[in-house]
């Protein structure tokens, strides 16, 4: 384990005294709220650093299962999607056990879960060693000379139970190596997965091998140690103001805020919380997850208190999730409604405030007199952004601002172009992110108001 | 005079035993005496489940609990990955004497273990005087789910507790019937061209409605054929000494209800998990289109009741639903002999060589078990049906209860409902050395039957099932 993970934990647990610290600071930061700002649920940043450092040396007397099998090199030149076999590029990484590929031909991504295995969550929820899974992962294709996806059933593709990803074992030849290394494998050998009906599939035995050797051995998530960069500490109690302006401090702590719910999207809700120092709003995502009680909790018009942790994903941007929800007992840990029908306005900002004030990322607001310059609209037939809209306008004092709507609809019809071309709109919705641009994002038509 | 010695040495071991009120079991751990915990001893119990980090959570909210009374014992729960993981852990842990205390099981994976007779029969603790179950505790379980710990052969032996359930019920999209006038079917086959409560009659109606879409998508194919030979009354398995025996499911009866299927797979009118390629939740919400600019979706989707909110289309992001969601009893061949697949997982109690660590085990199962709380955040937070009756009767649960509807907030809630109304139709199948290999066999034989090349003769079909039948054979042989 690297200098630097043990720095981390200390780190962890002087938490609470820089809170203290931080809370001073942000009164000093206030003032100043333009900033560039990373990427908000919408606004993927796919070279950001994963969270924290960790890193894993085999014991080298330990059998190398990943190398006990052996890939056919004979037909990797065709596309992983037609044959079940085929060299690919990474595209992105999302987590230990998910990744993002290009195919052979560069034509088609490819989703991928691996074969065989679990890691634990590192997205949505985290879990403890889900980090050093994913940063594992990671720093195994990164590197890797070529890498190969190889279906589990000859001759074809198959997807994992939601039928939108691949199902696949990973090869992968390091650089300076001849030996192809099944990484499903490794990461089981290294104790950093669980199994998924791993005695059933082509390489179930040695698989299985490589899982109770781990077990065995107890490496990593079998050890019964604490994953160095997973929280384990006291839950942080804040404003969402201190949460959102230092994210970097709070990335992976547990969090504790109140704020009232303006939004839903994307199985989450936009909460924003009023400071009076500033006499602003500050916003945040919260991811809800698919728990049954979930929608109970998570309503627009609700006002509350939420702990979680804080996350700032490559993939998802920053955003809080791993909520819990109970409507019996219910522990500090659970979300609560301390409040039922709280009203709420958006705030009336200019397109100045769009532009530079970076501090209103994830809060309700408004536009108004917005001209309608321009509009594109995304067309990708089997994607639920096929008919969104991006509007170009321009601010009566002559600034150009983005108004992002989703796939909007009036009596069933999907709402098109000619809806809003030309036009002066007032418009109200969360001020967002896209590839590091502000921009309002409309999320329904009785948001939009057409002036001329 | 040798003999006369061994003899006697023999009487006063066993007297002995007798009286101290012990039992050597085949394993070499003892059984008897007093179950009661040592408050002063530290044991750790080691709890393998299938548990995703949402249930984790509850899980580790009731250990909390559970520390507070007897703080000594530590839990030690791991989530192993799915049920399968689970069985083949034990198996190779139960070869080297390292199982689990506890571990999330169904009845075929029982069957298998009993093999190592290092399955704990339950009526030891259940019964005792000390640590065993009240009469009003044991009558608080479903009974239907409580008796399936007994059918493994012995019915004086109770190898498992029910830890929560689920079955199969039909989702459909209940705008789209509501807007053509659809009857929610009860029942398979049509009986005439006008059947219009019959599945047959309504899948092939959507189909003149929306000829692009698949009506019907059914997920588990075992579970389909295993439920048509339950409602049918036509022979699947047998636990029987004889391995050549037990595996009844290659007859004509079956076949029928085989070629019929086919006839609506070859028209386009279902598809299955493993022909679509995954959970056919995946296209009953469906609102996209594909390349084509075509929505391809089904209207019925028959799967487990614990994956209602996955049934559920998510909110549009102007806050409207696509459409509403109802649920409904799977159909039924016959309406005097109503079945629905029992599913859910239960829990066994594996040896261990400290008697100690099976006492706590078992204090800490009746603890879980028999909280309606625990069982009641468990059902609220998964979708899974409690098995007390108590937690029903819970303010809590009967909020919760009463939120069900159509859309996502309640359908967890109805799902559950509809599940409960069902609890005199729930059957299981035998469970013996090879049932998991007959379940396995016969999804797979009803893929390869409905999706056989359509000029397939009648000799190449019935091959299948003679396959199927020998396949069971030879891996049981």
């Amino acid at each position: 384990m690297k200098k630097r993970s043990l720095l981390r934990i200390i780190r962890n647990s002087l938490a609470a005294l820089l809170v203290l610290a931080m809370l001073a600071g942000i009164l000093l930061l206030s003032a100043c709220h333009t900033q560039k700002k990373p990427g908000g649920p919408s606004g993927a940043t796919p070279e950001a650093d994963l969270i924290g450092d960790w890193e894993y040396t085999r014991d080298a007397s330990l059998p190398d299962y990943a190398t006990m099998v052996k890939l056919n090199t004979s037909d990797i030149n065709a596309d992983f999607d037609k044959t079940g076999r085929g060299l690919v590029t990474v595209e992105q990484f999302i987590d230990g056990d998910t990744v993002h590929f290009w195919n052979n031909s560069h034509t088609e991504i490819i989703k991928v879960r691996f074969q065989g295995i679990d890691t634990p969550e590192s997205t949505g929820k985290v879990e403890p060693w889900g980090h050093p899974a994913s940063i594992y992962t990671k720093t195994k294709l990164k590197d890797a000379e070529k890498i190969v996806l190889e279906s589990n059933e000859e001759g074809h593709a198959t997807m994992d139970s939601t039928g939108d990803r691949y199902l696949a074992w990973v090869w992968y030849l390091p650089k300076g190596s001849d030996t192809w290394r099944n990484l499903n494998i490794e990461i089981l050998s290294d104790g950093l997965a669980m199994g998924k009906s791993t005695s059933a599939t082509r390489y179930g035995e040695i698989a299985m091998d490589a899982l109770t050797s781990a077990r065995t051995e107890r490496i990593n998530l079998y050890s019964g140690k604490r994953d160095p960069l997973f929280y384990y500490g006291e839950t942080v109690e804040l404003t969402i103001k201190a949460l959102v302006m230092n994210r970097s401090a709070y990335n992976s702590l547990k969090v504790r805020f109140e704020g009232v719910v303006t939004k839903e999207s994307g199985g989450g809700i936009y909460m924003e919380q009023f400071d009076e120092d500033t006499q602003q709003y500050y916003g945040v995502y919260v991811y809800g997850g698919y728990a049954p009680l979930a929608p109970k909790f998570l309503v627009p018009g609700y006002r509350l208190s939420v702990t979680g942790t804080a996350d700032d994903n490559e993939n998802f941007g920053f955003q809080v999730s791993g909520l819990s929800f109970s409507l019996i007992n219910p522990t500090d840990d659970d979300t609560k409604i301390l409040e039922k029908d709280v009203k709420f306005a958006p705030t009336l900002i200019t397109a100045e405030d769009l532009l530079t004030n970076g501090s209103l990322e994830n809060t309700f607001v408004r536009m108004e007199n917005l001209k309608v310059t321009s509009i594109y609209t995304t067309k990708n037939s089997g994607s639920d952004s096929d008919g969104a809209m991006t509007l170009t306008c321009t601010s009566q004092d002559g600034k150009t601002v983005t108004v992002r709507t989703v796939k909007l609809t009036l009596d069933g019809e999907t709402v098109t172009e000619e809806y809003f071309a030309g036009k002066t709109i007032n418009v109200q919705g969360i001020f967002t992110y896209y590839k590091d641009a502000p921009q309002l994002k409309l999320f329904t038509l009785a948001d939009a108001e057409i002036l001329q | 005079m040798k003999k006369l010695i061994a003899l006697v040495l023999t009487v006063v071991l066993a007297a002995a035993l007798v009286l101290s009120g012990c039992s050597l079991n085949g394993d070499g751990s003892s059984s008897g005496g007093s179950k009661v915990v040592d408050p002063d001893a530290e044991i750790e119990v080691v709890f393998y489940h299938t548990m995703g980090a949402n249930l984790r959570s509850v899980l580790q909210k009731y250990i909390v609990e559970f520390n507070k009374i007897y703080p000594k014992i530590t839990i030690n729960e791991q989530s192993i990955g799915g049920y399968d993981d689970v069985r083949d852990q034990v198996i190779t842990e139960l070869q080297a004497g390292k199982q689990p205390a506890i571990a999330y099981c169904y009845p075929d994976h029982v069957a298998t273990y009993l093999r190592s007779r290092k399955v704990i029969d339950l009526n030891e603790y259940i019964n005792d005087s000390e640590v065993g179950l009240t009469e009003a505790q044991v009558k608080d379980f479903i009974a239907g789910y409580y008796e399936e710990g007994r059918q493994f052969g012995d019915t004086s032996k109770m190898y498992t507790l029910p830890f929560s359930k689920s079955t199969e019920v039909m989702y459909y999209n209940k705008t789209f019937f509501e807007n053509n006038g659809l009857k929610v079917p009860d029942h398979w086959f049509a009986s005439g061209a006008n059947d219009d409560t019959s599945l047959e009659y309504v899948i092939k109606k959507i189909k003149e409605i929306e000829p692009t879409s698949i009506p019907l998508g059914y997920d588990s194919e075992a579970n389909w054929f295993i439920t048509m030979t339950e409602q049918l009354k036509t022979p699947y398995t047998q636990a029987v000494d004889k391995v050549e025996d037990r595996f009844l499911f290659n007859n004509q009866q079956n076949m029928d209800f085989c070629d019929k299927f086919r006839a609506w797979c070859v028209s386009g009118l279902m598809t299955t998990q493993s022909i679509y390629g995954g959970y056919t939740s995946g296209l009953f919400t469906n609102t996209s289109a594909n390349d084509s600019g075509i929505v391809i979706h089904s209207y019925i989707s028959i799967g487990s009741s614990a994956g209602a909110t996955y049934q559920c289309p998510a909110k549009s992001d102007d806050g409207s639903y696509p459409f509403e969601v109802g649920i409904a009893q799977i159909p039924q061949a016959d309406k005097s002999n109503q079945k629905v697949i029992s599913q859910g997982p239960s829990v066994c109690m594996l040896k261990q060589k400290d008697q100690k660590v099976n006492d706590a085990a078992w204090t800490f199962i009746k603890f879980l078990l028999t909280s309606p709380e625990f069982q009641a955040e468990f059902s609220m937070t998964s979708g899974y049906v409690p098995v007390l009756r108590s937690t029903f009767e819970m303010d809590a649960y009967k909020e919760f209860m009463s939120g069900a509807n159509t859309n996502k907030e309640g359908i967890a809630a109805l799902s559950a409902k509809i599940c409960m109304e069902q609890e005199q139709s729930y059957f299981t199948s035998p469970a013996f050395v090879g049932s998991s290999d007959a379940r396995d066999q016969v999804g797979k034989l009803l893929v390869a039957y409905v999706s056989a090349a359509e000029n397939a003769s009648e000799a190449e079909l019935k091959k299948l099932f003679t396959d199927a039948y020998d396949r069971c054979v030879t891996l049981n042989k």
